[in-house]
Parts: structure tokens; C-alpha cells; sequence
């Protein structure tokens, strides 16, 4: 099904999230053109945009997964892009409205700034705070850890 | 035109004559604290600790979701205050040595009294 | 002096402490007169670290914690986390311990809908109702204490079936209880459905078109009540969903009546598909397996798998990514609250300032699944 798709935007790696999910690799100028060829040609419709996964992967890389679903076709498919060194990518929400919310907690967890975003600010934790929670090399401030090593 | 005005009426009339019939039949709160609830015999309430069956190999640390819930040094000691009654530390202590009772009113007035030490290593 | 003494406009604060916003959420409305302009939806008060708490400790410690993301619908939240796992690592549940998750299912989601009509009634200033409702759920939850050992966080799930079995007495309660209650819903219709007051507080109130549905991305009941009609249980079934034979209610309307109506009808169909599964139990109670027997402290597992379900406020998806040692190197929720407050600016422009509350309550928003 996804062949036309593969050839036009020249896609080199594709993975499995189970069960029977496809991943695509894409470059981060690309991603607007995807995501809006994605939603509007009649063969793949896919106009739903489920959630925005945000991961970080060792060695100072991130990466972002987007996740579609088609609801003509009764099929989903997710999208991904590699961060690395210039932690800025261009927002969405001119495709998809409901990426606004997402982003803001990418930009607060992770440190990701989107360009052309209405309002980024932090969402969930306080306005003062510094740093980002959720990578790797961030130190956790309290002593009393769980029993956690094999 | 008549029929406009007399059928939000009836609707209305039909509702209230549900609640009088509900509100004649039994109570169903109970007066606490005089009646409490009785609980069944599975429900997962403080914990009781043996020390005669104890072999001390550390599976309740490895499986506690909490952090600094349970520890072993001189005393085991359970602090009330962190734990969440899972029943993790129950299911995997190979000698049964861990067991739930139904109590459940657990409120204290001063923390210390909160965690609840047994000595290990005492005096046989 | 501030942007709005110069528009002519005042800002009202609904602030974070309000017993009609079923949690902590503050709301920064715009308002001219009594017309409400623009609102805006600041979370964040209930943020407790989730995500993070499951990268530091391995996949049994974070079991227990998972029930508490939405608390009022602790076996959906269970399922999806323990489903992405037994996907890494290919394992089949037995047969009776699919009946039994599918029934302990739906009767959360009963319960959990009971809750939402009692405390809905409530917020437009009925106070009987909720006193019905609330008497129906402490049925349910007496059956869950016998199953399980607790009311409300149930740990009763584990890798490869259930923890423990269920006995002819609980089936017997369960089946008395699945007979009364087709009549107690009918006493809540009577009393509501034609009640004056409430159509004219609900009726073409905070209506939803299509198009913005599908653009925020809103599943769940919120959607079948504008005409859509998508379900994960029929388009991606998972459990025993294929052999039971259950429809699916929608309404074309959009306004917070629908809403209302479809949420009623989701009840009744619930009920059916417990007396199917009773049945079905009833004929294979000596069947005497119901989990594999899998010491869940020593997995290590490797890959990418998502866990998927439809919850009682709409698709709950957990993503995982495993790199083969004891602990999760990423989980990701995807809760539907998170998507249902973004579409309170949407909905209620150039609607009164009292009709805000009727309009907020019908979406079904609970803080703790949007700030986990």
C-alpha cells in the first residue's frame, strides 16, 4: 500500500512498532510536506493525528514519532525524524489543531523548540523551573531511590 | 394549545411522584462511627509480620513499588507512611512469612508512630 | 491597566479550587457582558511524574502504579500497559482469563459512567440523582473487594491472565445484579429524559460539528454523539470482542443532550455483553487455568509495541520501547482527557457564562488522566 508514498519522498529506512504498524525515517525539512501529501491525497487519507511520541535515544540524539490513523482505510502508520545537535523543528499546527498541546509538553519535558508555534510555554510544570525532566542526563534530586539494579 | 402547557407539567409530576416512592424505603448509609463497615476476608489491610519464619533474602525490597517502604538492618521495619498496599511483597515472599489483616483505620498523631519495627535479630 | 479595560471586556477566573471542574483545572475566560469571547484552559496543578517514574525501576514495580493514572477506570489502564508487553513477548492468555478481564472491563466502565451521571446532575443543581446513582455503584464496587481485595486500586492483573479464580457464589451475585439493573436505568429515564428543565439547559447547547472533531482528534462517546461512528472494539478487536454480539449507539446531533443520551445507551449494551460472558463462564467454571505462570521479575524484553483500548472516555493507547534489560527505556500515554479540554474554546463561543458548566460537565474530563 505504501509504495507510491515510498518512492515520491525517496524513504530509505522502515521499521515494525508491533502489531503491524509501519515506521518511517524522514529528514526534519521534509516533515510539513509529508504530513500534508499524507492527509490529502485520496489513496492514503490519513487526516486523524493520534499523539506525538518524544524519546531520547543515547548520544545526545532525540527522536520524534508521529502517529497517524486513517479511519477510511482502517489502517495506522507512524512517522519519525532525528534530532540531533540543533534541538528546533518546525510545528504543525497549521495541519493538525490538536498538536498544540503536545508540543508544549515536548518543549517542556524535553527542550525541543518548534518555530512558528501560537504560545510555547510550559504546560505541566511550574513556569520557574530549569532543566528537562525527562532526559537521560538529568539528575534526580531526591536520594531515596527504589531497589533497582540486577 | 392547552396540551402545551399541561404535558411539561405532567412530565414534572411524574418525576417527583419517583422520588416520594424512593424516599420511603429503607436507609442505606450507616451511622459512623457507631456501625462500620464489615469487610471481607480478602481485602488487603495492614500488614503482619513473623519473625519465626523470616529467612532474611530481601525478595519484599526487590518487589516494593515504593521507595524506602521496606528495609532490613537491625530491625525490619514497614513505614506505613510510604507504603500503598499493593500486596507485591505478600505474593512473593517464598515462606509466607507476610500477611494482610483487615484492619484499615490506620490514622496516628505523630509520624514516628507510623512505622512499624520488629527486631531480627534478638534473643531466642 | 490591562489589555481588557481597553477592549471593554472583563476576565473571569475560575479558579483551580471549584467543585464543579472534577479536579484541579483553571479556566481564564474573556467575557463581554454575559457573552463568553475566548477561553483558556491552564493544567498542570496534579503533574506527578508518571512517565518517568517507570524509567527507574523494572517492569513489576511499575504494575501497582499504573491503576492510578485514571482511577476511576483502573482494569483499562492495567490492560493497555500488560497488552503492549505480552505483544514483545508473544504470549497468549488462556481462555478463561479473557472472559474474566472482559467482564471486570465492563462493569468499570458501569461504574465509571454511573459516577459521571450522578456527579453531571449534580453540577445543574439536581442533588437526588446522585444519591440513585452512587447507591448502584457501591453494588459494584462490593463484587470488586470479593474479586480482588480492594475497592478501587486493583493490582489484580498480571502477565498471562489473572491473579485469582472466581467461584459460583460471585457469578450468582454478578447475575443478580446484571438482572436489576435494566430496571433502575429505567427509573433514571423516566425521571430525566422529558424533564423541562433539563432540555431547555441542554438541548442545541455546545454542538460539535464533524469537521472540528476530526481535526482534535476526540474519540469516544464525545464522537458517536455527532454522527461518527468509530469503536476499537469493532474496528480493531481485541479479547473476545469478534464472538459477542453488541451495537454501538450514536446520535447526530452534537449538543450536550446527545452526549447525555449515547452515554445512557453504552450502559445498556455494557449490560448485555456481561450477561454473554456469564453465560459462557457458567457452562466452563471447572476449566482450571487462569495464568501462565510467569515470574514477572525476570523479564527482559526488546523492541517497540503499543497497547490499545477503548476506555470510557475514549482511546487509551501505551507505547513502549524495551532495549533488553530489566527496566523500560520509554512509556508513553496517550490519555483521551488530554484532547477533550483543548476543545473547550471551540465549542462554547458566544454561549452564556451559565451555560459553561452544562457544556463542560457532558465532555467527561478527568484531571488526573490529563496532567498525569
Amino acid at each position: 500500500m505504501f509504495q507510491e508514498f515510498k518512492t515520491k519522498f525517496n524513504i530509505q529506512k522502515e521499521e515494525f512498532i508491533l502489531p503491524d504498524i509501519n515506521k518511517f525515517y524522514i529528514n526534519k525539512d521534509d516533515l510539513k510536506q509529508v504530513l500534508r501529501f499524507l492527509k490529502e491525497t485520496d489513496r492514503y487519507l490519513f487526516e486523524t493525528l493520534e499523539c506525538i511520541i518524544g524519546k531520547d535515544n543515547t548520544n545526545n540524539a532525540l527522536e520524534l514519532i508521529y502517529a497517524l490513523f486513517s479511519s477510511k482505510y482502517n489502517t495506522k502508520c507512524a512517522v519519525s525524524i532525528n534530532i540531533q545537535d540543533d534541538f528546533s523543528v518546525p510545528s504543525v499546527v497549521e495541519i493538525f489543531p490538536c498538536a498544540n498541546f503536545d508540543e508544549r509538553e515536548i518543549y517542556d519535558l524535553l527542550g525541543v523548540r518548534f518555530i512558528n508555534h501560537p504560545k510555547l510555554e510550559r504546560i505541566l510544570l511550574p513556569s520557574d523551573f530549569e532543566g528537562n525532566p525527562l532526559r537521560k542526563n538529568y539528575k534526580m534530586q531526591d536520594d531515596r531511590l527504589r531497589w533497582n539494579y540486577e | 394549545m392547552i396540551n402545551e402547557f399541561f404535558n411539561p407539567v405532567k412530565e414534572l409530576a411524574k418525576g417527583l411522584s419517583i422520588i416520594l416512592k424512593n424516599g420511603l424505603k429503607n436507609r442505606v448509609t450507616l451511622k459512623y462511627p457507631e456501625e462500620q463497615e464489615k469487610v471481607r476476608n480478602n481485602f488487603r489491610g495492614k500488614i503482619k509480620y513473623e519473625k519465626d519464619k523470616c529467612i532474611k533474602c530481601g525478595n519484599c525490597i526487590k518487589v516494593c513499588p515504593a521507595a524506602g517502604c521496606i528495609s532490613i538492618n537491625e530491625y525490619f521495619s514497614i513505614d506505613m507512611s510510604q507504603c500503598i498496599f499493593c500486596g507485591n511483597c505478600v505474593e512473593y515472599c517464598p515462606v509466607n512469612a507476610l500477611s494482610h489483616t483487615v484492619e484499615y483505620t490506620l490514622a496516628q498523631s505523630k509520624k514516628d508512630n507510623l512505622i512499624l519495627k520488629e527486631e531480627i535479630y534478638g534473643n531466642d | 491597566m490591562n489589555n481588557s479595560t481597553l477592549k471593554n471586556t472583563t476576565i473571569l477566573n475560575v479558579g483551580p479550587q471549584h467543585p464543579s471542574t472534577h479536579g484541579v483545572l483553571r479556566l481564564k475566560c474573556e467575557l463581554n457582558g454575559e457573552r463568553i469571547i475566548k477561553i483558556e484552559p491552564i493544567i498542570g496543578y496534579l503533574h506527578r511524574g508518571m512517565e518517568k517514574m517507570a524509567e527507574t525501576g523494572s517492569y513489576l514495580q511499575y504494575l501497582p502504579v499504573v491503576d492510578r493514572i485514571d482511577y476511576l477506570s483502573g482494569f483499562f489502564c492495567s490492560f493497555a500497559y500488560l497488552d503492549a508487553i505480552e505483544k514483545l513477548m508473544d504470549i497468549v492468555c488462556p481462555l478463561k482469563a479473557l472472559y474474566i478481564r472482559t467482564i471486570t472491563m465492563e462493569l468499570n466502565r458501569i461504574s465509571s459512567h454511573l459516577l459521571w451521571l450522578g456527579c453531571y446532575l449534580m453540577d445543574l443543581g439536581a442533588t437526588s440523582p446522585f444519591f440513585y446513582a452512587f447507591i448502584e455503584r457501591e453494588k459494584i464496587l462490593h463484587i470488586f473487594e470479593k474479586l480482588a481485595g480492594a475497592r478501587m486500586m486493583y493490582n489484580y492483573y498480571t502477565l498471562g491472565g489473572v491473579k485469582n479464580d472466581i467461584n459460583k457464589e460471585l457469578l450468582g451475585e454478578i447475575k443478580v445484579f446484571a438482572g436489576n439493573f435494566n430496571k433502575q436505568l429505567k427509573e433514571f429515564e423516566d425521571l430525566i429524559n422529558n424533564n423541562p428543565i433539563f432540555i431547555s439547559r441542554t438541548a442545541m447547547i455546545g454542538v460539535l460539528e464533524q469537521e472540528t472533531a476530526v481535526n482534535y482528534s476526540v474519540t469516544g462517546a464525545n464522537l458517536r454523539a455527532s454522527g461518527i461512528l468509530k469503536d476499537l472494539r469493532k474496528d480493531f478487536p481485541y479479547l473476545i470482542y469478534k464472538q459477542i454480539e453488541f451495537d454501538i449507539p450514536y446520535k447526530k446531533s452534537g449538543d450536550s443532550y446527545s452526549r447525555y443520551i449515547v452515554r445512557v445507551k453504552e450502559m445498556k449494551e455494557s449490560c448485555k455483553i456481561v450477561n454473554q460472558c456469564l453465560d459462557w463462564l457458567y457452562s466452563n467454571i471447572e476449566d482450571l487455568k487462569i495464568n501462565l505462570k510467569i515470574n514477572t521479575a525476570k523479564i527482559k524484553p526488546e523492541g517497540e509495541a503499543i497497547g490499545q483500548v477503548e476506555s470510557p472516555r475514549g482511546l487509551m493507547l501505551c507505547y513502549i520501547c524495551a532495549d533488553g534489560t530489566n527496566k523500560p527505556s520509554r512509556v508513553k500515554w496517550r490519555t483521551p482527557s488530554f484532547y477533550s479540554v483543548q476543545l473547550i474554546n471551540e465549542i462554547a463561543k458566544n454561549y452564556l457564562v451559565s451555560d459553561l458548566m452544562s457544556i463542560f460537565g457532558s465532555l467527561d474530563v478527568i484531571m488526573p488522566e490529563v496532567d498525569r
